[in-house]
C-alpha cells in the first residue's frame, strides 16, 4: 500500500484560536479512515485545509506526493481529491440528473464547441455523459428520482445525492463530512453500505463522524482529535481504549455504545 | 416520441419568428413605429448580454457603461479615423470586452450586494467621464453627426430606419444563435453550476472565477457592440444615454422577460423599449412605474414572462395529451 495523502504540521489559527495545531497524518491508498473528536475539534477545519477552501497557517499537504498548497480547489478535484459538506450542499433547484450531471462535466469538459449540435461530437458526449450519470445514479440508488429537483428530496436521498455530485468527479479520495448526521439508523446502515461499495471501487474514504459506532464498524483505522491536536491513532480498539480519548469524550454516550 | 415532436414545435416556432421578424419592415412604414422596432432589436442584444452575466449570478449595474464604451468608441473610430462602419462595429465590442476583462479579475471577487453596488460606481463614473471628457466624447453636448452605417458589398449606407432593421436583426440573431449554442454547451453547465452554488461548483472541479470571467466579458462585447448600434441608428450620443437608469432598464428586461431563459432578455425588451415612448408625457413618474413593476414581478412571477408562458404551455400541452376516452383503463398505455 501506498501513502494517498499526507498532512504534515498542519496549523489553522482563527484570531486567537487554534482550531487545527501542528497535526500531521498520513492515509494509505485503498483504506477507509475515520477522523473523529469532539464538536469543534478542528474535523471540519481540516477538511477545508486538505481540499483547499481554507489556507493553512503553517504545514504541508501532499497528495500523491506531491506539495498541493498552492492549488486552488478546483485543481485538487482534478488530481482527484473530492469531499463533501457537513451541512447537505446541493445544486437545490435542479434536478437530481442535473447535479449529477454537473459533478460529472466538469472533470470531463471538452471543448465549448463539442457541446453545439450538429458540431463536434455533441451526441455522443451528450449521450456518454447521461449514460455514466445514470450510472451513478443507481450505484447510490436513486435512478427513481433523477427528475425531482434535489431541494424537494427527502434528507437521506439529498445526503446520498451529495455522494453522488463527489463521485462523479472521479475521485481517488472521498472525504465525507459526518455523512449520517441527523439520520435514522436505517439511513445510518445504507450510508455505511454505501461507503463499503465505494470503496470496494478503489476509492479511498476520510470519514468525519460523531456517531462512534458507524465510525467503529466502517474504518479500519481512527484518527482521534481535540481541540485541533491529535489524541490518539491506530486502530479502532486501540482508539476506544485510549484513556486520552476516552477523557476527551467523558460523558459522551456514545462512547459507551 | 414528445421530446421529438415538441423539437419540431419549437423549431416551427422559430422559423416562423425569424420570417416574421424579417418581414416587419415590409408591413410596418411609419417611421414611429419602425424606430421602436430597430431600438427593440438593440435593446434586445444589450439584454442579451446581461443576461449572460446574469447567468454565473452577477447582478451587474455597469451595462450601460460598458455600452456607453462601445457606442464613444465606434463614433469616434469611424468619425475622426474615418473606418469603416464594420471594422469600428467589431472593435467597439473588443474594447468593451476588453475593458470588462480588466476590471472583470478585481471586481468579479466581489459578490452578491457588493458586486451590485461596485457596478452602480462604476457606471457612475463612466457616466461622469462621457461628461467630462470633452476631448474625447463631446461633453454633455454629445456626439453629434455620426455616420449612418454601411456594409461592404453593399452601396451606399444604411440611412432609412428600414435598412438600419436588417442590420440589427442580422446582428441580434447571430449573438441568439452564439448564446443558444453556448448555454447548451460544457460551458453553459458550468455557468448554471457557479450560479446556483459557487461553493458546490469549485468543490467539483470548476474554476469559478474563469467561469464568471468569460461571461462577463461576452456580455460586456455584446453591450459594446450593442453600444456601437445605437451610436449609427440615433446618430448622436450624449451622457444622458448611458445613466444607471440604463443600465436598471437592461436588467429590468430580464427580470421581466425571465433570466433563465434566452426568450426572457427578448421578450423583457420588445415590452420595455416602446414604453417610454408612451410615458413620454409622465417622465416623472416613469421612474416611479418601474420600480412598482419590477417590485410586483418580483413579488408575484420572480421567473418573468417566459416562466409564465412555459407553465400554461405546459398546462395545455398535459391536457391536450391527457386521454379522457371514458371507461379506457391507464394500464392499457402502457402496454406494448
Ligand atoms: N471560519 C472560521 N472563523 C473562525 N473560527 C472558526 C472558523 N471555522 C471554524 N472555526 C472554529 O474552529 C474550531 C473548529 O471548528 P470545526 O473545524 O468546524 O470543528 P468540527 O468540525 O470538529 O466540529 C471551532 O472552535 C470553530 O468555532
Ligand atoms: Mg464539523
Amino acid at each position: 500500500m501506498s501513502e494517498l495523502l499526507s498532512v504534515s504540521g498542519l496549523s489553522k489559527r482563527f484570531g486567537g484560536l487554534n482550531a487545527v495545531s501542528d497535526l500531521s497524518f498520513s492515509i494509505e491508498s485503498g483504506s477507509i479512515v475515520g477522523l473523529i473528536g469532539p464538536n469543534g475539534a478542528g474535523k471540519t477545519t481540516v477538511f477545508n485545509l486538505v481540499c483547499g477552501q481554507q489556507q493553512p497557517t503553517a504545514g504541508e499537504v501532499r497528495f500523491e506526493g506531491r506539495v498541493v498548497n498552492a492549488l486552488p480547489p478546483f485543481e485538487r478535484v482534478r488530481l482527484g481529491m473530492a469531499r463533501t459538506f457537513q451541512s447537505t450542499v446541493l445544486y437545490t433547484d435542479s434536478t437530481v440528473l442535473e447535479n449529477v450531471l454537473r459533478g460529472l462535466a466538469a472533470r470531463s469538459g471538452p471543448a465549448v464547441w463539442s457541446g453545439v449540435p450538429g458540431l463536434g461530437r455533441w451526441r455522443a458526449y451528450r449521450d456518454d455523459l447521461h449514460r455514466r450519470a445514470f450510472d451513478l445514479l443507481d450505484f447510490v440508488d436513486l435512478r427513481d428520482v433523477h427528475d425531482i429537483t434535489a431541494r424537494n428530496l427527502p434528507y437521506g436521498h439529498q445526503r446520498s445525492l451529495g455522494v453522488a455530485i463527489a463521485l462523479a468527479t472521479s475521485p481517488k479520495l472521498l472525504m465525507l463530512d459526518e455523512p449520517v448526521a441527523g439520520m435514522n439508523p436505517a439511513e445510518t446502515a445504507q450510508m455505511a453500505q454505501l461507503i463499503r461499495r465505494i470503496n470496494q471501487q478503489g476509492t479511498t474514504i476520510l470519514v468525519v463522524e460523531h456517531d462512534m459506532s458507524f465510525v467503529m464498524q466502517l474504518c479500519g483505522h481512527i484518527i482521534a482529535v481535540s481541540n485541533g491536536r491529535k489524541l490518539a491513532e491506530g486502530t479502532p480498539d486501540q482508539v476506544q481504549r485510549d484513556p486520552q480519548v476516552i477523557a476527551a469524550y467523558l460523558g459522551d454516550e456514545d462512547v459507551a455504545a | 416520441m414528445r421530446a421529438r415532436s415538441s423539437r419540431y414545435a419549437l423549431a416551427i416556432v422559430i422559423v416562423a419568428a425569424v420570417v416574421g421578424a424579417w418581414l416587419v419592415p415590409s408591413f410596418v412604414h411609419g417611421n414611429f413605429w419602425l424606430h421602436i422596432f430597430d431600438m427593440m432589436l438593440i435593446n434586445a442584444v444589450l439584454a442579451l448580454g446581461l443576461n449572460i452575466i446574469l447567468k454565473t449570478g452577477q447582478v451587474s449595474l455597469a451595462h450601460a457603461g460598458f455600452m456607453a464604451i462601445g457606442a464613444y468608441a465606434s463614433a469616434q473610430l469611424t468619425l475622426k479615423l474615418a473606418l469603416p462602419f464594420l471594422a469600428a462595429f467589431l472593435l467597439s465590442g473588443i474594447l468593451a470586452a476588453a475593458v470588462a476583462l480588466l476590471l472583470g479579475r478585481v471586481i468579479l471577487r466581489l459578490k452578491g450586494v457588493y458586486f451590485i453596488l461596485f457596478t452602480f460606481a462604476l457606471n457612475e463614473f463612466i457616466f461622469l467621464v462621457s461628461k467630462d471628457a470633452v476631448a474625447l466624447t463631446g461633453g454633455n453636448t454629445g456626439l453629434v453627426g455620426i455616420k449612418a452605417p454601411t456594409l461592404p458589398f453593399v452601396a451606399g449606407s444604411l440611412q432609412t430606419k428600414a435598412q438600419f432593421y436588417y442590420l440589427a436583426l442580422a446582428v441580434f440573431l447571430l449573438a441568439l444563435a452564439f448564446l443558444a449554442a453556448l448555454y447548451r454547451s460544457p460551458f453553459g453547465r458550468a455557468m448554471d453550476a457557479v450560479r446556483e452554488s459557487e461553493q458546490l461548483a469549485e468543490a467539483t472541479g470548476y474554476d469559478p472565477m474563469r467561469v464568471k470571467l468569460i461571461a462577463f466579458v461576452i456580455g460586456s462585447f455584446l453591450a459594446g457592440l450593442g453600444g456601437s448600434l445605437s451610436a449609427h441608428f440615433l446618430r448622436y450620443i450624449a451622457p444622458f444615454n448611458f445613466t444607471f437608469w440604463e443600465s436598471v432598464n437592461f436588467l429590468l428586461m430580464n427580470i421581466i422577460g425571465g433570466s433563465f431563459s434566452l426568450a426572457g432578455p427578448i421578450i423583457g425588451a420588445l415590452i420595455l423599449t416602446p414604453l417610454p415612448e408612451f410615458l413620454r408625457d409622465y417622465l416623472l413618474w416613469q421612474q416611479f412605474l418601474y420600480g412598482l413593476i419590477l417590485m410586483l414581478f418580483m413579488r408575484f412571477l420572480p421567473d418573468g414572462v417566459t416562466s409564465a408562458i412555459g407553465m400554461s404551455v405546459r398546462a395545455v400541452v398535459d391536457w391536450v395529451r391527457t386521454p379522457r376516452r371514458k371507461g379506457a383503463p391507464v394500464a392499457a398505455e402502457t402496454q406494448p
